[in-house]
Order: structure tokens, then sequence, then C-alpha cells
């Protein structure tokens, strides 16, 4: 009865919390968004001609999460102990559900209105040494600044074992050196958080031996090599980032020599449910267009939605809508109660980001020709949802741990 | 049976020579129309095709198609074909010279409009060449193809749209299977030479299975495309009304060339998103072609099953007017 209260008491607090959140996204982001009109709209001014984000744009990024942090919804999810609202996982996931479902992919900066894990104030900056909380945490907190998350390479990206950026003991510091590729925010962020081979034997014995650095992007040996347009993009998000003979004081670790990997871990895996979350609101968001569509246009005298060819498929993502959100908010409560684990998260993660290439696919397909247009947002999430099948694990990973659990996974049912 | 489907020594030829044409300098499909790229691809004769002018036949089609899907063309090759079996001998031409860009259609969108001047409408088995209004502002679409809102109305309507919808399919699966089997080789390709984990990552059975999966039906889908060309070429006058194997072909076509694609994104990881790579220029392409046909392969098939064949050959299906 008591963990029902609990349930009840959580659902009504996050009921006002996703209320107000909703009626942020209107007055300020929607809004921006219908003033700008083009500037925010098409490509062509969005990125400037080196492919990075206008001024302008990185300009409204930061008023959404300056106005969001004031509002006090950009930090709701940040850790307590650097004074965010410590919501926890379950009003993460909702909370990202409810942005994406909301804003779809035209509204786009609805994504700077919640700290991302990675590039706001999150765990990484929770664990950094207080003089470098003093220096970086209130700029990150009111969102003027922020970070990207810098552990993939060329040759170890699923495999981060293969990780060859190497951190050298030097006076009062490290020396840095090495390339990192597939940085989303690279581009743009003030400070990278980068991971870096520590200790190579104990990489090699699979234990550890992976240090995490915060690393200034004006540092001299820091440079951004190049841009990576995604997916039909003519500007770029993701960047390559080189290393060379870069210096990082010891003040800048972030949480404890070696223990660089637990840190990675425990953001790839809030990153796990994000993008579930995320796929989920955009595959609501891509059926509800879907539904409206259907039902409102008319073809052989009839709303399309009266053929079964068009209704079943659309009840199809439906069912399987509603069946990935509840294991996402099952896993999120999970992770609230510490009693989560790899499986739980694995599973929701391939199972909501396939659900979500699914939905859109059959939404694009209900929109006929219409749904291939840049107009409708349809193309854009079907390449946004296909990119996380991919990104924070692949798939192929997921199942991995799925398969590697199985046995525990089982007999843990009750 | 399936021996006939082997492209003989002129049908190879003639993928030589469109692939040549098509080639950009890079060896990488160009991500956006080129004009002189398709002037190119007109002067080796494919877009004459199935004329009496420009002879040929359905293999040929089929065969020129496959190699313009292996190098993921972009133009408006659906169009084309459509209306070089429609259209007058004097607009022939025009069109298979490259000269003419046709656009369809579809509601208020028309495809390709600019740079297409020429348009023709679709309504299942009916169509009219038409003129439009004026001419909106280009629309951006999945596949890079430039499209436009306009407003227009129908002039003539044109006969003989079941043959050149016949051909139109068997054109879409031949380039849908040319497409999907170049990206699963790439895909290959890069599953032996990435290494992740102390190996190739191909010698994942998660990885080799589903490509295998591909190949096997990639393999069937070309199979019956090229059996369906025969099929097209000894049954050339079909009834109003009736369904081809093409409907068959282009079907089973999208379903290899769609699952080729989700494999080959899962199998290149992050790499395959970028636009450096060419994997999502053949997935969004093979996407946004395998969209026009969906309604009526499922509807015709729908109707043939009526009839007691396992097999959707020309001519041997009855009138479904009632179907639809």
């Amino acid at each position: 009865v008591k963990a029902l209260i609990d349930a009840q008491q959580r659902e009504h607090r996050f009921a006002d919390v996703l209320e107000g959140l909703r009626s942020f996204l209107e007055t300020e982001v929607i809004r921006l968004h219908d003033d700008a009109g083009e500037r925010l709209r098409d490509p062509r001014l969005i990125y400037s001609p080196d492919g990075r984000f206008s001024p302008e744009v990185l300009g409204a990024m930061r008023q959404i999460r300056q106005a969001s942090a004031r509002a006090g919804y950009y930090t709701m999810l940040a850790p307590e102990s650097l004074g965010g609202g410590g919501l926890g996982f379950e009003a993460l996931y909702r909370s990202w559900e409810t942005i994406y479902r909301r804003c779809g992919v035209e509204y786009w900066l609805g994504y700077q209105v919640v700290a991302h894990w990675a590039r706001g104030p999150g765990h990484l900056v929770a664990a950094m040494s207080p003089e470098l909380k003093d220096e970086i945490a209130g700029e990150l907190l009111d969102g003027t600044s922020n970070l990207c998350f810098a552990m993939s390479e060329p040759d170890a990206g699923s495999d981060l074992w293969a990780m060859r950026t190497e951190a050298r003991r030097s006076d009062g510091g490290w020396i840095l050196n090495g390339t990192k590729q597939w940085i989303t925010n690279g581009p743009y962020a003030d400070r990278a958080v980068v991971f870096a081979v520590t200790d190579r034997p104990e990489l090699e014995a699979h234990k550890g031996g992976i240090t995490a650095f915060v690393v200034s992007a004006d540092q001299q040996g820091f440079a951004v090599d190049s841009l990576i347009p995604m997916f039909g993009h003519s500007g770029a998000d993701e960047a390559i980032i080189s290393l060379r003979d870069c210096f990082v004081p010891d003040s800048n670790i972030v949480g404890e020599i070696g223990g660089g990997l637990t840190l990675a871990m425990s953001g790839v895996s809030e990153g796990r449910l994000y993008n579930s979350a995320r796929a989920i609101g955009l595959a609501r968001w891509a059926l509800a267009k879907a539904v409206d569509y259907a039902e409102s246009r008319v073809t052989f005298g009839k709303p399309l939605m009266s053929n079964q060819g068009i209704s079943f498929p659309l009840a199809e993502s439906a069912m399987e809508v509603h069946a990935a959100r509840l294991a996402g908010i099952d896993c999120a409560q999970a992770l609230d109660r510490g009693a989560a684990n790899r499986t739980l998260l694995s599973m929701t993660k391939a199972l909501s980001t396939e659900t979500a290439v699914r939905a859109i696919d059959r939404a694009v397909q209900v929109h006929g020709a219409m749904g291939f247009t840049n107009d409708l947002g349809l193309s854009e999430a079907w390449q946004q949802v296909r990119r996380i099948c991919v990104a924070d694990g692949s798939s192929e990973m997921m199942r991995r741990q799925i398969a590697k659990d199985l046995r525990a996974w089982e007999a843990g049912l009750q | 049976v399936l021996s006939r489907t082997a492209l003989d020594d002129s049908g190879q030829l003639l993928q030589q020579s469109v692939v040549a044409a098509a080639r950009t300098d890079d060896g990488g499909p160009a991500p956006t129309f080129s004009p002189t790229t398709w002037k190119r691809i007109a002067d080796t004769g494919v877009f004459a095709l199935g004329t009496e002018e420009g002879g040929g036949g359905p293999s040929d089609i089929a065969a020129a198609h496959e190699a313009m899907g292996r190098e993921a063309v972009l133009g408006p090759l659906v169009a084309t074909v459509l209306a070089i079996q429609l259209v007058g001998r004097d607009q022939q031409t025009g069109i298979a010279a490259g000269n003419e860009l046709m656009g369809l259609r579809i509601g208020e969108l028309v495809t390709w409009a600019p740079p297409a001047r020429t348009y023709l409408e679709l309504d299942h088995d009916r169509a009219w060449s038409c003129e439009l209004d004026s001419v909106g502002p280009t629309i951006g679409t999945m596949a890079g193809e430039p499209w436009s809102r306009s407003t227009g109305k129908r002039l003539e309507e044109l006969s003989g749209v079941d043959s050149a919808v016949a051909f139109a399919d068997l054109a879409t699966a031949a380039y849908l299977i040319g497409a999907g089997t170049r990206l699963l080789e790439m895909t290959v390709a890069h599953a032996i030479g990435r290494r992740q984990f102390g190996r190739s990552i191909g010698d994942f059975q998660a990885v080799a299975h589903p490509l295998a999966r591909c190949e096997a039906q990639l393999t069937t889908a070309r199979q019956l495309l090229y059996l369906t060309a025969l099929e097209l070429e000894q049954t050339p006058v079909l009834a109003e009304g009736s369904c081809t194997g093409a409907t068959a072909a282009v079907h089973i076509a999208e379903d290899a060339a769609l699952n080729t694609s989700f494999s080959a994104h899962q199998v290149h990881g992050a790499l395959g998103f970028t636009e450096e790579a060419s994997v999502g220029m053949y997935s969004t392409r093979i996407r946004q072609i395998s969209l026009g046909s969906a309604g009526r392969i499922r509807t015709k098939l729908a109707a043939s099953s009526g009839g007691n064949r396992t097999a959707v050959a020309p001519n041997s299906i009855p009138s479904n007017q009632d179907v639809r």
C-alpha cells in the first residue's frame, strides 16, 4: 500500500512539473520559433557556411537554457549536491518524453530546456574537484556555458578497451594526446570531458585504467579538427576533436584516477534512458500526426483512416509504443529505487528506439508523398530515431547485454 | 529457369555504359541532381528503351535501372519511364535525350518541379498530361529530390497506362535491387575491415546473419525481376486493368532493399549516418522510391489472390475494377 501511495504521490508531483514544463514550452520555445520563422527552419539560415550553427542559433539556444534555468526546469534533474532539483530517473523519462512529444522536430530549441547529462550540470560535474566545481558549476547551472562528452574514438566505439587517447604524468598535471570522434556538441562546447588511458596494463586487463579530465576548448593543443554532418544535414553538431600535448592540471580530473569508465558508463546509462524517452516522445508525435492526417484526408470518398491498410499499421504502432513506454517508465522507476540493472536498460533502449523507427516509418507511409517532404518533419524524425538505434550503445550491444544476463533476468521476474 | 535471369553480353554492356555515365569523379553517388550526369546517362540511350525508336525491351529497362540503382542515380527516373511509354513520339525525343525532365503531380505536390517542365498525373489506371499554373518554392525531401507545391490542371488523358505502369514498376524494382546490392557490398566490405573486440565485426553472427538474409532476399528479388521482364517481353500488350508480375517484383524488391538499408546502417554504426559515407544516400533514396507503388501493389496482389494462382503473370489476373 505504501508503494502504491508513493507511486500516486510521485505521479501527482510529476503531473505538476510536467504541466509547468508544457506551458514553458508553449510560452518560451514555441513562441520563439514562431517569431523567428524561417531563421530557425531553413537549414541555409540555421548553419553558417562553415557548417556550424549560426551565431543567432547559438544565441537562441543559450537564451532558452538561461530562461529555463531561471524557471527551474533546466536544472530539475541535476544532482541536489550541485543545487539542482535531483528529481531522478522517472522525472527524466517523463520530461524528455513530454518535450519530444510536444516539440517534435519542428520546435527543436525545446531540446535545450532540460540540461542533458553530458552537456549540462549532471553527475559528471558532481564528481569534479571542489575548485573545478567553483570555477564552472555556476555557469553550467545557469545555462551560460556547456560541455561535451569526449569518449568515442575512430577505432574505439562499442569496444572501449581499444581506447588510444593517452594521459601522461607531468608536473602538476597530465599531458593528453589522442583523437576523439562523434563528439556531440563538440564544435560549440566551452569545455570537454575527455576520457583518456592513464594505466595501459589495467586497460589491457579490462579492469579500468581510464580517467576523465576536463579540458577547456581554448586550451593549447585542443582542436576541433572537423565537423561531421549527419544524415541529410548541411551543418553539424558532431565533431572530431584532437588533443596534441594538451596540458591538464590535476584539479581538472573528474572523479578518481582510473575511475573514468564507471563514470562514463553511469552517464551512458542515463543517455540510454534519455534516448528511450526521446524515441517514444517522437513516436507519439508522429503517430498523432498520422492519425490527424488519416482522419482528415479523404480519398475515394472516405477518410484514409477507414481503410484497414492505413488504420491497422497505426494500431500496431500504438501497441508497440505503449509497450515500450511502459518498459521505459518501469526501468526509470527501478533506477530510482536503485534496483535497475543493465539488462532492463538495454531492453528499454533497443525496444524504444526500434519501436520509434517503425512508428515513424508508418507515419511517413500514411502521409504518402507528403511524408517525404522536409516541410512535415517526419523525414528528419525518421533519421533522428534511426541514428539513436546506434548512439549510446547500438541495438546489437543491447542484445549482447540482454543475452548475457538472460538466466538471471528470467529468474528475477515475479 | 533461373539461368534465364542471367544477363547476356548485351545486357552487361548496357549496364557498364550506364555505370560509366552515372559514376561521379569520386565514385560515390552525387548528393544533388546533376543535369550533366543526367544528360550523359541519356546519351547511352537508356531513356528511349522500350520505344519503337530506341529499341530494347523490359529486360533492357531492368538492366539499365539496376545499374542506375547501383550508382544511386538521383533523377526523375520513374516519371521518365512512365512518360516515354505514354507520350507521343514527338515528345519522346526530348525526354529520351535528357533535355526534357518529367515531374509527377501527386495532389498539390509536384515531383522535380523545377527543374522538370513537363508533368504527368497518375491516378491508379488512368494518366494525364498536365499543365501547372505556377510552381511554388522548392521543398526538400528525404532523398534530396526537389519538389514543390503547385496548382494546375489535367490536359489530355493518355492511353496505355497499364503497360507503362508495368514498365515503371519493373524499373523501380530494378533500381531498388541495384541500390540494395551495392549497399550490401559496401556493408560486407565494412564488416570485414572494421575491427572491434580484436576481430572483424563480420565474425559476429549478429552482424553476419542479417547480411546473409539480405543477400538471399536481393538474389531472389533479382531473379523474379528478370523472369518478370522476360514474361513482359512475351506478352507486351496488356489487357486493361490487368495485373502484372512487375507488381509482385517491385513488392519483393522493396522488402529486400529496405531490409538491406536497415542492416547496412546497423553494421556501419555512426559512420553510416555521416554525409561523408554514402550509406545514408542509398538508404534514403531506397526509402523514398519505395513509396509510390505501395497502395497499388497491395490492391493488385489482394485482387490476384482470388484467382487460385500463386504466381502473378501478365494477363493472368481478372479485372479488379470492383476491388478498387
